[in-house]
């Protein structure tokens, strides 16, 4: 795979929006998560950290997804250096992965439904429970005319995504891709967790205990890479190899294997068979909870990382006696991470990133 | 790079399989009606996939059952079903209804009792596209469901272009499938788009579109997988661009410069100037904004002797389905050498240049257009060539 480099990055997550902020929380490790009037543990997105009227003005009817996408987009383009009227905006292609969409808007159109009958839909709702209806805000907020993609899928919804940024960028159909990921948390999505998954009742996810029946406290967040081929215009590495297959074992050339936790995926005793003892192994997911897209977090750890040459310690390593875990932040040689996940069929995938 | 199509799979209710959907076409068959899949108040003509008789994929969601029923068919078409293991195939689906859990029942029962059954969201889980394909024929290369509205099928088709230029994979299966489903067919009431008798794309008269569903897939391949397998292709994709509006989240930018955009970038990408293009099917929902906007930008780029239509009246608007649909029908027009009138289009309004076609009407040349819109801003356009 021809290197893709990240010029910028934007993210949002429970600790709040900006880079900043993300490296704050590994570095200060494990917090509780929040908990909500019906008592569910979430790491949830501050109301705070969606309120920016520079960018509200021209996104001003959106929904929450909507401004969880917006702002970690325009983010990414501001961390680049870029100045967004500068921009050359029919070369730059936006893609969007999420796993549940909109789905709070979808239930609010649901409401609409039961409460005041089938003709009584708000129209400004269902157009914004449309699944692409946040990247379709990030151009309009960017003024990008080029192409713009939502995609949605359980497993390896970012994977896929930066796959295809590097495919449009190898085809020469672009010359930066804004490439991300977004998904919330509501009431319903977090009964849905608590029916179907082991939530932690501590509030600590463990991921790195490779447990059968993986807990799980629920989170959300946004975050974006601009990408690009443009070597000069690096900022935090280069993702340099993607591998979604069943049978690839990762590599063994790295500094550092980030694994992640969504729960959903079941067993995560898989891990198992790819971690290679010599490398140390970290998970950060503790932080800012498990869902289905949050390998993009892993991701932009793993670019902090290796920029500031510095490795952050594990959130949590309870259950990790087996495993040459990094239980310390410090400065160290980073040259190449890979950042792994599974879905529910036992599949991993590789993302391999370099300084 | 030429992307060729070796099978097809077509769904709607124009047809559940080529011959009965030309069929239709032939003779303006419009399979329309009042909407049987569920209980609704809403008076608007819907085109449901009435006699759909492949029920063996039975514990999953309407929208997988089309598409995995239509990919069967395109893998047959394509000689495929039995030689899938250990080739590189990918697969790129679009979808709206198979993205969202939607499900009435399921959201008044939590609400109302802080708890509900999870067979509706188990099924949701397991409805994804892409996913649902690639886990049923147990394939191996990439795999996304494409969620761009009503562009989705098309794009999907995009992607799997992009997927075999780059080499990610040889073979794809590419593009959409949506059911009729409750929820959005209220929301489009909502918008105030659609209309309570039979649609009529670029007619003077139009009131909105009718909802449909159905699946398209193709089924595509690389030069080299082809002559590899010593398959013939139906057809060649020789073009695809899509840009977006950056305007409205639900109404087309009135200037139709996206549009524009994704076609003109679609002939590029084909090395193809207007005139080589022998019909186009236009996406034409039949809605007011869309056919006046579409009509505008096809006259400015083609003039006014190209023949075009939209095959919404036959299949009414099947959402995700639309692109890959209409992609399909384009390669049977190609084949047979003739396009349907576009049904339902009887008098021309003033405000638009041109007039599709109203009757079923012969085709000279090799090459048609096919264009999508969406809502998000989205527009993609696919130029497809019929083999020598």
């Amino acid at each position: 795979m021809k290197p893709v480099f990240i010029e910028g990055i934007g993210i949002i997550s429970t600790r709040g929006r900006g880079l900043n902020k993300f490296e704050q929380a590994l570095k200060e490790g494990w917090v509780e998560p929040t908990v909500s009037a019906d008592g569910r543990k979430a790491y949830r997105v501050p109301k705070d950290a969606l309120i920016d009227y520079n960018i509200l003005k021209k996104v001003k009817r959106s929904d929450r997804f909507s401004r969880l996408t917006v702002f970690a987009a325009c983010d990414a383009i501001h961390n680049s250096g870029l100045d967004i009227a500068d921009l050359d905006k029919s070369s730059i292609g936006i893609i969007v992965a999420t796993a549940f969409g909109p789905h709070a808007t979808i239930f609010k159109v649901l409401e609409d439904i039961i409460d005041y009958g089938e003709k009584k839909v708000s129209p400004t709702t269902f157009a914004h429970s449309i699944h692409n209806a946040a990247a379709s805000y990030v151009a309009s907020a960017l003024g990008c005319t080029g192409p713009v993609m939502t995609t949605t899928q359980f497993y390896f919804s970012f994977q896929q995504a930066l796959l295809l940024a590097s495919s449009w960028l190898n085809e020469g159909r672009l010359k930066k891709v804004l490439v991300g990921i977004v998904d919330e948390c509501s009431p319903a999505m977090e009964y849905i967790c608590e029916e179907k998954l082991s939530v932690a009742q501590n509030g600590k996810m463990s991921p790195l205990s490779c447990l059968k029946q993986p807990k799980f406290v629920p989170g959300e967040g946004s975050a974006f890479f601009l990408v690009s081929h443009d070597s000069k215009k690096k900022k935090y590495g280069a993702f340099t190899e993607i591998e979604i297959t069943g049978d690839s074992h990762g590599w063994s050339d790295v500094d550092l294997s980030i694994i992640g936790t969504n729960a959903m995926g079941g067993s995560e005793e898989v891990y198992k068979d790819v971690l290679n003892e010599g490398i140390p192994v970290a998970a950060y997911s503790s932080i800012y909870g498990g869902f289905m897209t949050g390998n993009a977090f892993e991701c932009v750890a793993a670019a902090l990382m290796l920029k500031n040459q510095t490795q952050y310690a594990s959130a949590n390593v309870d259950g990790a006696e087996s495993w040459n875990v990094v239980e310390k932040s410090k400065k160290r040689e980073l040259n190449q991470i890979q950042c792994i996940s599974h879905n529910n069929k036992r599949q991993l995938a590789f993302i391999k990133m370099m300084k | 790079m030429k992307i060729y199509v070796t099978g097809l799979g077509l769904i709607s209710a124009a047809g559940e399989d080529e011959k009965e959907t030309l069929a239709s076409f032939e003779s303006g068959r419009r399979r329309a009606g009042l909407v049987s899949l569920f209980s609704t108040q809403i008076q608007s003509p819907a085109y449901e996939v009435k006699y759909f008789s492949r029920h063996h994929y039975s514990k999953i969601l309407r929208t997988l059952n089309l598409c995995l029923a239509a990919t069967e068919d395109a893998l047959n078409d394509a000689s495929l079903m039995e030689e899938i293991k250990g080739k590189r195939i990918g697969v790129a689906m679009g979808t709206t209804v198979g993205s969202v859990l939607n499900d009435i029942d399921f959201y008044r029962e939590f609400r109302d009792k802080g708890s509900a059954p999870m067979d509706s969201v188990n099924l949701y889980l397991e409805g994804n596209l892409s996913s649902g394909i690639h886990a049923f024929l147990e394939t191996e290369g990439p795999s996304i469901t494409v969620v761009n509205a009503c562009a989705s099928g098309a794009n999907a088709i995009g992607v799997a272009m992009s997927w075999l230029r780059t080499g990610l994979c040889d073979i794809a299966i590419a593009g959409g499938a949506d059911e009729l489903n409750k929820v959005p067919f209220c929301g489009f009431g909502s918008l105030g788009i659609l209309s309570d008798s039979l649609c009529s794309p670029f007619d003077l008269n139009r009131k909105g579109l009718n909802l449909g569903e159905g699946a398209g897939v193709l089924l595509l391949e690389s030069e080299q997988s082809m002559e590899r397998r010593k398959k013939k292709p139906r057809a060649i994709i020789r073009g695809y661009d899509f840009s977006n509006d950056a305007h409205h989240l639900t109404s087309p930018d009135p200037s139709g410069a996206g549009l524009e955009r994704a076609i003109t970038g679609a002939l590029i990408d084909a090395n193809l100037k207007p005139d080589a293009i022998s019909f186009i099917n236009a996406h034409g929902t039949a809605t007011i904004d869309n056919d006046l906007v579409e009509a505008r930008i096809l006259h400015n780029l083609f003039g006014s002797t190209t023949p075009f239509l939209s095959t919404k009246g036959y299949t009414g608007h099947t959402l995700a389905a639309a692109g890959a649909l209409e992609a399909g029908f384009c390669i049977l027009a190609l084949e047979q050498g003739w396009i349907p009138g576009c049904a339902g289009f009887k008098k021309l309004d003033p405000d638009i240049p041109i007039a599709p076609v109203a009757q079923n009407t012969q085709i000279e040349g090799h090459f048609a257009l096919s264009t999508s819109m969406g809502f998000g801003g989205c527009d993609a356009a696919l130029v497809i060539e019929f083999p020598e």
